[in-house]
């Protein structure tokens, strides 16, 4: 881990700043505001069926279905804070994710939309794929989730 | 007095832990040279990575419950501060009109704030023999600041464009530069504070150490602001990891733009 003196110091500083603000939908901060996740919310792990991968700016969005409690499959969108260069330094291309691949995901849902989310922690045919710098904890089920997806 | 004592205690323990852990991670990993190492205080080439927490433009407004005083506001500045409906701060409201939504460039003191989160928050300086140029990853936009020693135009001999036109100067170890032409459509920062066509911009550079550079403003717009508004100081640290990677190249375009804002707003997925 690579770190400088005044880098650490800020951050200690910017994580105080940032919870007395209670900027807490600061980590998705920008396209001129409101950005509607319910961050402090986690779903999952649920089954999500792909059908679509746009790895495309600003951010890539998975285009999928879940099966609800009913049994009745639903039309799903997921987003992913990351641009592409970003997860790509993560270990993802576009072909990450193809139409058919099962996802477990956990994602926070969008704060009206309930069939749209942001992915916080994602598992493709059985392969943990990091989203965030960091995530890598969050490849056992034991790191708590709060963490995994979002700015470390 | 035991307990003033003791609490005086625990702070100099806390803060003294805290500059050992950071010490050791600095000394365990990081490849850089130390802040003692030589530099040329007038170079001021690579990329710089913001550090300062603040995303705005001052301490204004207020964070957290702290009392800190309001912009100096003249009576047209407030009126196009409160037609300003920003998407963040205390006043962010649902209907919104910042500029940067609708994908228009952020403008030179936006740029300069660089208020995009992880990993977006820097820009980049270039350096010749009679201009520096800066390149701002987010937008994927730049200025150029002219160091052959002409003069600023007057404001009647240009028009406005979004970075304006700039000159540069070092006093002493400091480099200053001057903008004015700014177009008045951008905001000084995220939180809907107005700029005029009037505005003077005064940059202020220095190279504190080899790895650090601090850059404070002074905003002159006496169309919008009672009299000079002075920035906090930004600080930002050399990435030199940032070069050996690829431009990310970050364009607002707007079929992707406004797709993205409206599944994050309403959680409609526009056909594209």
């Amino acid at each position: 881990m690579t770190i400088s003196m005044n880098r650490f110091v800020v951050c200690i500083a910017a994580v105080g700043v940032l919870l007395l603000a209670g900027l807490n939908a600061a980590t998705f901060a920008h396209h001129g505001g409101f950005v509607n996740w319910q961050q402090e919310s986690l779903i999952g792990p649920v089954t999500f069926v792909a059908t679509s991968f746009a790895f495309r700016f600003p951010h890539p969005q998975i285009s999928g279905e879940i099966r609800d409690e009913t049994g009745q499959v639903r039309p799903w969108v997921i987003a992913l804070r990351q641009t592409p260069t970003g997860l790509r330094a993560q270990g993802w291309n576009r072909t990450s994710i193809k139409s058919g691949d099962t996802l477990d995901l956990t994602y926070s849902p969008h704060v009206s939309a309930e069939n749209v989310g942001i992915a916080r922690r994602v598992v493709v045919n059985g392969e943990f794929l990091p989203i965030e710098p960091g995530d890598e904890e969050c490849r056992t089920t034991t790191t708590p989730y709060r963490r995994c997806g979002d700015v470390q | 007095m035991h307990r003033v004592y003791c609490m005086v205690w625990v702070v100099a323990m806390a803060a003294g832990m805290l500059s050992s852990v950071a010490q050791a991670v600095q000394e365990a990993g990081d490849p850089r040279p130390g802040n003692a190492a030589a530099f040329d205080p007038h170079d001021f080439s690579g990329h710089w990575h913001r550090e300062t927490p603040l995303v705005t433009f001052g301490v204004v407004p207020t964070v957290a419950n702290t009392t800190i005083a309001e912009a100096p506001f003249t009576a047209e500045g407030k009126a196009r501060f409160d037609s300003n409906k920003p998407g963040y701060g205390p006043r962010r409201k649902l209907e919104r009109n910042d500029p940067l939504g609708r994908c228009e460039p952020m403008g030179l003191v936006r740029n300069l704030v660089a208020e995009i989160t992880e990993p977006h928050p820097t820009w980049q300086i270039v350096q010749t023999a009679d201009r520096i140029i800066q390149f701002f990853e987010y937008r994927h936009d730049w200025r150029e600041i002219w160091m052959d020693g002409r003069s600023l135009p007057t404001a009647d001999e240009v028009y406005p464009k979004w970075n304006g036109y700039s000159v540069g100067r070092f006093e002493g170890e400091t480099l200053v530069v001057e903008s004015i032409g700014l177009d008045e459509r951008s905001w000084i920062d995220k939180f809907g504070y107005p700029q005029s066509e009037q505005m003077h911009v005064e940059e202020r550079y220095r190279r504190v150490d080899i790895n650090t550079l601090e850059l404070r403003m002074t905003i002159t717009d006496p169309l919008i602001y009672a009299g000079p508004w002075e920035s906090d100081i930004k600080v930002f640290s050399l990435d030199r990891e940032k070069a050996s990677r690829w431009d990310e190249q970050i364009y607002c375009v707007p079929a992707e733009e406004f797709s993205y804002q409206e599944l994050i707003e309403s959680g409609n997925v526009v056909p594209r």
